[in-house]
């Protein structure tokens, strides 16, 4: 009877634990909203084009999580990649759906390269891949920033005046991407009572999602499973470890550079040199809203973390000017909650981690408190 | 291992074709279409009426005397119509031409050269 309280006990705690970022969010969502005076109809408009606009990067921080790699901040090397198929496509001048698969098959081979790279130094790094792939990131944007301030207009030839800065080389800070802008969104126009849905890039996150399904199902997915859970003993099993770990790094860089473009063709600008550097901590904060941890993520946690997070995104500038009389408080709490909610999950999966050993440990002594 | 050598080349080998293709499919081109009379190689054409020019059956746009606009294309060949306008905004003339562009073609499309019948109405504007 006691241990049946204490399991009852120990499964609410539980619950709580793993969807208190999410219940959080939800309850703070549920005092903004009537703050902020927001229609209906603006803030379903809002989240669909969001949610169409930042659910494929998220997506593709799912598939390190399963091989056990934590949250790819290296994601930021595909967005890079991404950005350099952006530029060049900007620059021959090439328009609409065209331009965008040419930017994402350009993206692909460099994504591809950084990938591996990521990979093979996160091998070396087993146990801390998150703070190796985070600090990658600012070791690869610098790389970035030569190449782009530097590279293009000397080494890689840069023919359009509005891309070129005025000494002759280097790209531009702001580029326009009204020749990609919406095209993917727009590509089968559908309106449901005034309010847009951006169906093209709902049914390409569709098939991702289809994919993922699929991808868990094969042999490399299982293998990634495998590895994700016990390195040493899928390693006994025969499974090459450390190449499927670097496999991981390679789909989910190569999917972050398709995500990046898909984010850029929806916003129609560019920032050269930062678009790409809140894109991991963006991603993975609205992963972890949606009730993922750095060991478990599903699907319905990317969409839901989605909605969370950029429902606070739209809604806090405006709550905090109608509560406080000042927008800019909101938008300090908006940016407050995207890096605290990091933290928060991180700390809540570690103490989560050494509970479950604690029971595991009185478990095994004979249900003993 | 040959035999996967030769798959991934030719895999590549199509990725690099379907980019080529996506590349004409997809380049766009910004061209100035221009109402002002013009020289080439010694033969003068007066713009003398307003215009209206549409591309490819876009969105029409009417040009008066001296006057220039620009137009965005998607493609390398493209058909041109112009109507020849009298101060009633009727159409007096019609004349619908096809054009290629490539990396070398000028961007400056003098209607008044196409509507006096010149070769080379396409012209390479000065800088």
């Amino acid at each position: 009877m006691k241990n049946m309280e204490r399991d009852a006990k120990f499964r609410l705690d539980r619950f709580l634990l793993t969807n208190l970022v999410p219940l959080i969010f939800i309850g703070l969502s549920m005092v903004a909203i009537p703050i902020s005076q927001f229609s209906g109809s603006y803030l379903v408009q809002e989240m669909l084009i969001r949610l169409a606009r930042n659910a494929f990067l998220v997506l593709s921080l799912l598939i390190p999580i399963i091989a056990g790699m934590g949250l790819n901040f290296g994601m930021v090397l595909g967005a890079m990649a991404g950005q350099i198929g952006l530029i060049l496509i900007t620059d021959w001048k090439i328009i609409g759906l065209p331009g965008m698969v040419l930017a994402a098959l350009i993206a692909t081979p460099i994504a591809m390269a950084l990938g591996w790279m990521c990979g093979v130094i996160l091998n070396r790094a087993k146990g801390r891949e998150m703070v190796t792939s985070y600090i990658l990131g600012f070791f690869i944007n610098g790389l970035y920033q030569l190449i782009v301030l530097y590279g293009f207009g000397k080494v890689i030839p840069i023919r359009s005046a509005d891309l070129v800065l005025s000494r002759g080389f280097g790209v531009r800070n702001a580029i326009n991407l009204l020749g990609i802008r919406n095209c993917l969104d727009n590509l089968i126009p559908v309106s449901l009572q005034g309010i847009r849905i951006p169906l093209g890039t709902f049914l390409v996150i569709g098939v991702f999602c289809l994919f993922i399904v699929w991808f868990r199902r094969t042999k490399l997915g299982q293998d990634m499973r495998a590895v994700g859970q016990d390195m040493d003993v899928a390693r006994a099993a025969g499974i090459p470890v450390e190449r499927t770990r670097v496999v991981s790094i390679v789909i989910s860089t190569v999917l972050a550079a398709y995500g990046q473009i898909i984010f850029l063709q929806n916003i129609g600008t560019m920032n050269t040199y930062n678009s790409h550097e809140q894109a991991g901590m963006f991603a993975i904060a609205a992963l972890l809203v949606g009730g993922a941890s750095v060991a478990r993520a599903t699907l319905p946690n990317v969409f839901l973390g989605v909605i969370l997070f950029h429902l606070m995104f739209v809604v806090s500038p405006m709550a905090g000017k109608y509560l406080i009389g000042e927008a800019q408080l909101g938008e300090y709490f908006r940016v407050f909650v995207s890096y605290g909610i990091i933290a928060v999950s991180l700390v809540l999966y570690e103490w989560r981690r050494a509970r479950d050993r604690a029971y595991a440990r009185r478990s095994l002594r004979g249900g003993e408190a | 291992m040959k035999r996967r050598t030769i798959i991934q080349a030719s895999l590549v080998l199509l990725l690099v074709l379907f980019g080529a293709g996506l590349y004409r499919i997809g380049k766009g081109f910004d061209l100035l279409v221009d109402n002002k009379t013009i020289t080439i190689e010694d033969r003068t054409y007066r713009a003398t009426s307003t215009v209206r020019v549409s591309v490819d059956g876009g969105e029409p746009i009417e040009l008066m005397k001296r006057d220039r606009d620009v137009i965005s294309v998607v493609g390398y060949s493209h058909v041109i119509r112009v109507e020849e306008l009298d101060m009633d905004d009727e159409v007096v003339r019609s004349v619908e031409k096809t054009f290629r562009l490539d990396r070398n073609s000028g961007d400056l499309l003098s209607i008044p050269a196409l509507l006096g019948g010149e070769e080379a109405w396409i012209v390479i504007r000065n800088p």
